[in-house]
């Protein structure tokens, strides 16, 4: 499938009309006052002309983009019908990203965030807390409810390149008084909890899904396809493998290593996984029982 | 029903909240109406007071706070309870500013006949709160009182101190009969919506006993990813009463009674041992275990096969313990449960179980939709538990058997208590290419231990 847009044509012509028309705009009342007070005060106000029409019209431009932000895999390539338009949207989104003073600005007024959040498709709650330097980008694709906690450079990641040239866009979901982690990275599919907590530094695989009130405590590593219950704690620094399910109110401690496809259902299960010396000897008590057992039947 | 009642009440509350929110926009904009509509009235008694000093004050004091007000309960992340109270407190004293916004000064010194002109404007809104609002019996009375303290004794002593004993009398007994019909009013509101609550509540509750675990939580845990089409490979279990149809025959109305038990200890193991009652076809089950807990889908996630691989490995090592684990509990327990209502009588449980591809979708149409688990495994199954009837008319009488297709026992550990039976001469229906199968006899030792 491919589009009909001219992409590669269109990126410089983006990015040189983002950065001329604003500073047209920004000089335009300096040239059209005569005192010289006015020119002033002009000058003066230039450069939040400037700020406030570059994010408008990064923001427009990003609109008839939105409907190309949609979760699926797609190839890394700007012909195709969605990464194309795709590309687009990442072109404004990033123009007012990357551009970290009026970024700061913008994270720093609720009111001129929720609008530009809105121009640019985020459809989730207002009443939000982002830092600044906190990477999001498809913002048609975060579900984030009122109270949520977005600590400075962490990631909430709707996309994930991978080494075979595709691309893997999917929603992320925080759900009320969740709390994303200073570092913390968060994988396309994911969901948080209310009141959840993704502590320092945590990473968080693609669909992993978490449930209400979960601690989960720093630089923890949590595999695809996890699924935690309610009222899990989770150890700093513990592994989580692959799709493996944690029942609901299970501790794990701090190192716990839990293997791909576990199933924690009851916290004398945890034992078995604790931690990889615990692990072995465990495993070497089962051994030694069962031969004690099969000699006392002779 | 504790949990049920905390729903009902969260439920309760939340509803007081978004209608104070919307009421709190409402006031908004009729305060500052109040300012035109009241003019003549308050022109009457002091023709000093211009329109734009009756509207400003009115703006500024009254339809601002209460659209922050408003903005507050809706963003606020406190809980709904404190958010009713701080709506309480905040209403009380707006109205009770109002009030001194030219009515009550002119009241105090200049006319008290103002006041039956303001208190037609009094009862509306108190009656518009208290029933708009329609809180929780216990909010209810919280409100009365921080009214009753804010706004209502300063009401009093207003028109108390301006001296008409008459005005007084009036606004006195009108207050009472609005706010005790308005009580009545919200606490019949108030009920009713308990009682829809409480319906719903309870209708999702017996719903979800006949929809089971997985139907229930998609629908009413918004876990709609259960419903996803999934391709695996899990354990199905068939099982079924040998003679069932000549024994329910011969003892009728006991049969049906045995069977009602004996369906109840069924669902009982399939929960404890995390499996899936799949179907249930006159006295038979189908069970599977492994394709309702699946988990997410990566299949389409690149460069994690191993891991996916290793995964699939401890998930179906896993299921087929739960499986096995079950299939012992239930065929050891099934005798001695017959026991009890057939002294004497021998009855017993053939049971199949293979291993296989399947896949889980939601099938049919429109409003007659099932979630379900096909494939050949789930045939194979059948066949096997039917493969026990030949058993046991080859020497495996005297117990319940147990027929285990050769892909099923991939993840067995221990098979010393298995048999292998060729099935040459005597083929599996419609899986003739199975060429052996574990067979295991749950002998009648277990109800000799138990007569003991």
């Amino acid at each position: 499938m491919k589009t009909k847009l001219p992409v590669a044509q269109l990126i410089p012509v983006v990015v040189l009309s983002l950065v001329m028309i604003p500073a047209a705009l920004a000089v335009l009342p300096i040239f059209a006052f005569e005192p010289t007070w006015a020119k002033v005060l002009a000058s003066a106000f230039a450069p939040v002309i400037f700020c406030l029409s570059y994010t408008f019209i990064a923001a427009v431009y990003s609109i008839p983009f939105h409907k190309s932000i949609m979760t699926g895999k797609f190839p890394r390539d700007i012909t195709h019908a969605v990464y194309g338009p795709r590309r687009m949207y990442g072109l404004c989104w990033c123009a007012v990203f990357y551009f970290t003073p009026i970024y700061y600005a913008i994270m720093s007024l609720p009111t001129l965030r929720t609008s530009v959040f809105r121009l640019f498709g985020y459809k989730g709650h207002s009443n939000i807390s982002i830092a600044p330097d906190a990477w999001i980008r498809d913002l048609p694709l975060l579900n984030l409810e009122a109270g949520i906690y977005v600590a400075n450079k962490a990631t909430i990641g709707t996309n994930i390149c991978m080494a075979n040239g595709n691309i893997l866009v999917e929603q992320v979901t925080l759900r009320e008084g969740s709390m994303v982690g200073h570092l913390a990275m968060i994988a396309p599919g994911c969901t948080l909890g209310k009141k959840s907590e993704v502590g320092v530094g945590g990473a968080i695989g693609i669909r992993v899904n978490i449930g209400e009130d979960v601690r989960i405590a720093p630089s923890v590593s949590i595999n695809h396809g996890t699924q935690l219950h309610n009222k899990v704690h989770v150890g700093a620094k513990s592994y989580i493998g692959l799709k493996a399910v944690i029942s609901e109110g299970i501790k794990l401690p701090g190192g716990s290593n839990i293997p791909d496809g576990a199933r924690i259902k009851t916290q004398s299960d945890v034992t078995k996984y604790a931690h990889a010396e615990v692990r072995d000897l465990s495993d070497t008590k089962e051994r030694l029982e069962n031969i004690l057992t099969s000699r006392a039947n002779f | 029903m504790d949990q049920k009642c905390d729903r009902v009440r969260n439920a309760a509350l939340k509803d007081s909240v978004d209608r104070a929110i919307f009421l709190s926009y409402v006031l908004a904009a009729l305060f500052g109406v109040y300012g035109l509509s009241s003019i003549d009235f308050i022109q009457k008694f002091d023709p000093s007071v211009t329109l734009w000093s009756n509207i400003w004050p009115r703006i500024l004091f009254n339809s601002l706070p209460f659209f922050l007000l408003g903005l507050f309960t809706r963003k606020s992340t406190i809980s709904s309870e404190a958010k009713l109270l701080v709506w309480f407190i905040a209403f009380a004293t707006i109205f009770h500013t109002a009030s001194w916004i030219h009515v009550w000064p002119i009241a105090l010194w200049k006319s008290p006949e103002i006041m039956p002109y303001a208190h037609a404007a009094n009862v509306f809104l108190i009656a518009v709160v208290i029933g708009g609002i329609a809180p929780p019996k216990a909010h209810l009375w919280r409100f009365l009182s921080v009214f009753f303290v804010v706004f209502l004794i300063p009401l009093l002593i207003v028109i108390y101190s301006s001296g008409d004993k008459t005005i007084l009398k009036t606004v006195a007994n009108d207050l009472v009969s609005v706010i005790v019909s308005i009580f009545l009013l919200s606490r019949t509101i108030e009920k009713l919506r308990t009682k829809v609550t409480e319906l719903e509540i309870e209708k999702e509750l017996e719903a979800s006993k006949f929809l089971g675990p997985v139907v229930s939580k998609a629908i009413y845990n918004n876990e709609r990813d259960r419903l996803n089409r999934i391709r695996c490979r899990a354990f199905i279990v068939c099982m079924d009463i040998r003679g069932s149809t000549d024994l329910q025959q011969l003892y009728g109305e006991k049969w049906l009674d045995f069977r009602r038990s004996y369906f109840d200890f069924v669902s009982q193991q399939v929960l404890k041992h995390g499996g899936y009652l799949q179907k249930t076809v006159g006295d038979c089950h189908v069970i599977n275990f492994g394709v309702m807990d699946y988990g997410t889908d990566l299949s389409d996630i690149d460069g994690i096969e191993d891991e996916l691989a290793q995964e699939e490995d401890n998930r179906l090592t896993q299921a087929s313990l739960s499986a096995f684990s079950f299939i012992d509990e239930v065929l050891e327990n099934f005798t001695p449960l017959a026991q009890q209502w057939f002294e004497g009588k021998k009855v017993y449980l053939g049971a199949g179980i293979d291993k296989g591809w399947v896949e889980r979708s939601v099938q049919g149409h429109g409003t007659s939709l099932e979630l379900d688990v096909n494939g050949d495994a789930v045939n194979c199954s059948n066949r096997l538990q039917e493969y026990s009837k030949i058993l046991l008319g080859q020497g495996a009488q005297h117990a319940s058997v147990l027929v285990v297709s050769p892909f099923a026992s991939d993840y067995l550990n221990d098979i010393h208590k298995f048999e292998r039976v060729p099935t040459e001469g005597n083929p599996v229906r419609n899986f003739a290419k199975i060429p052996w199968v574990l067979v295991k006899r749950y002998h009648e030792c277990k109800i000799v231990k138990l007569a003991a």
